[in-house]
């Protein structure tokens, strides 16, 4: 360390370095650095810490929302069965098979007034009013179909054991038999919900 | 390092005003600092390009993490360092290869003196072979060499950049130094001492 030869050079780099530092004193980053970082603000922005936590309270109130909504609708639910729980599939006389549209107003088509009243969300009375003319049947009733425009109704038969699966109840599960089933399916091909049910044995008749 | 004074803001109230979404005071931080950020880049790296790079990334972290940012631990300037060297260091990882040291050093390092010319080019020439010798230093002894020798941080604030403590900025410092002064002889140089060595 006491070379006099290095500590010169050791003077003569401090010397070097300061002459470099004062050299690069007026370097600055190009123009286009700075676009380019104030683009990134601007595209960055709107995801700001307070913004994010802005976003969150919002979030958070509508997740809150959300529960007390879905508390209530499962409150609702699940007093629904106990005021009136189902009852065997309701037995309807319908006047014809003919095809129609549900939960279409009566007057806006010329089906037969029975088909088309509107019916309550879950009806289960038996039809005493029902004529000899009328074929026993089952009308299942589904949420209401807000758009009846495009609705078309497929006729199938099926086994009636095949309507258990489908939710349906059967007031004699292990009778034999086909029910013609009237169901009605969307524009989309997806079946919205079965208008009718009716045991082919007993249409037979 | 620029805290801010009578007619301009203080560092942390451009950072809490950036906070709070103002696209002024964040420019306003970028407009003080970009040119340590990128000189700091530029000696690290010896790339125009790169240091380009890593300065936008730079302030581009700023932006994100300016909630983290605490005024009271450190002060601004001395966070930007760090957050360019941690970038630095990540750049030359992945390119080690894409270093190009002419194109780094050729802007700055013109004649300056038109009284002599010829003192003036070997000079500008040796800064040149200085800048050069600074990029090949391994880059614990190269982070200190610039911030204390180039941007004149006090040892304090390097210890505090670099996150060692202070006698380790002083080691390194001292062993940067010396391998600066080994790799800026001259071969003839060299061989005197070597000769005068020899005969001692």
């Amino acid at each position: 360390m006491n070379d006099p030869t290095r500590s010169s050079e050791i003077v003569e780099l401090e010397r070097s370095l300061r002459a470099v530092a004062d050299e690069d004193t007026n370097q600055q980053a190009p123009l286009r650095v700075h676009a380019a970082v104030m683009r990134t603000w601007d595209v960055v922005q709107p995801f700001a810490p307070h913004r994010r936590r802005r976003l969150r309270t919002v979030a958070a109130l509508v997740a809150i929302g959300s529960m007390a909504a879905a508390l209530v609708a499962a409150v609702v639910m699940s007093r629904a069965p106990a005021e009136t729980s189902r009852p065997d599939p309701v037995i309807a006389r319908t006047v014809d098979r003919g095809p129609v549209v549900a939960n279409v107003p009566s007057q806006s088509r010329g089906a037969p007034a029975e088909t088309q009243r509107p019916r309550p969300r879950r009806p289960r009375t038996r039809d005493d009013t029902a004529t000899s003319r009328y074929e026993p049947g089952v009308v299942l009733v589904a949420d209401p179909i807000v758009d009846t425009s495009a609705m078309s109704i497929v006729r199938v038969r099926v086994p009636r054991t095949a309507l258990v699966p489908l939710g349906i109840p059967l007031v004699e599960p292990n009778d034999g038999g086909s029910v013609d089933l009237e169901i009605l399916v969307g524009e989309d091909g997806v079946a919205r919900t079965i208008r009718r049910a009716v045991p082919v044995a007993v249409r037979q008749e | 390092m620029v805290t801010g004074g009578a007619a301009e803001p203080a560092d942390a109230d451009l950072v809490e005003r950036a906070r709070d979404g103002d696209r002024d005071a964040f420019e306003a931080i970028y407009c003080r600092y970009q040119a340590i950020v990128y000189r700091f880049a530029r000696s690290m790296t010896g790339s125009v390009t790169l240091a380009e790079d890593v300065t936008q990334e730079v302030f581009v972290a700023l932006m994100r993490d300016l909630a983290r940012y605490d005024p009271q631990r450190a002060c601004l300037s001395t966070y930007l360092y760090g957050v360019a060297r941690n970038v630095t260091r990540a750049r030359l990882r992945r390119e080690p290869r894409s270093v190009n040291l002419d194109d780094a050093f050729s802007n700055g390092s013109e004649p300056s003196s038109l009284d002599d010319p010829s003192a003036a080019l070997t000079r500008s020439q040796d800064l040149i072979r200085l800048r050069k010798a600074i990029v090949s230093l391994p880059s614990r002894y190269r982070e200190v060499i610039v911030l204390c020798a180039l941007h004149e941080l006090s040892y304090t604030d390097a210890a505090a950049v670099i996150g060692m403590p202070v006698s380790t900025v002083r080691s390194r410092l001292h062993r940067g130094r010396a391998l600066l002064v080994e790799r800026l002889r001259s071969p003839q140089a060299e061989h005197s001492r070597m000769v005068a060595r020899c005969l001692a």
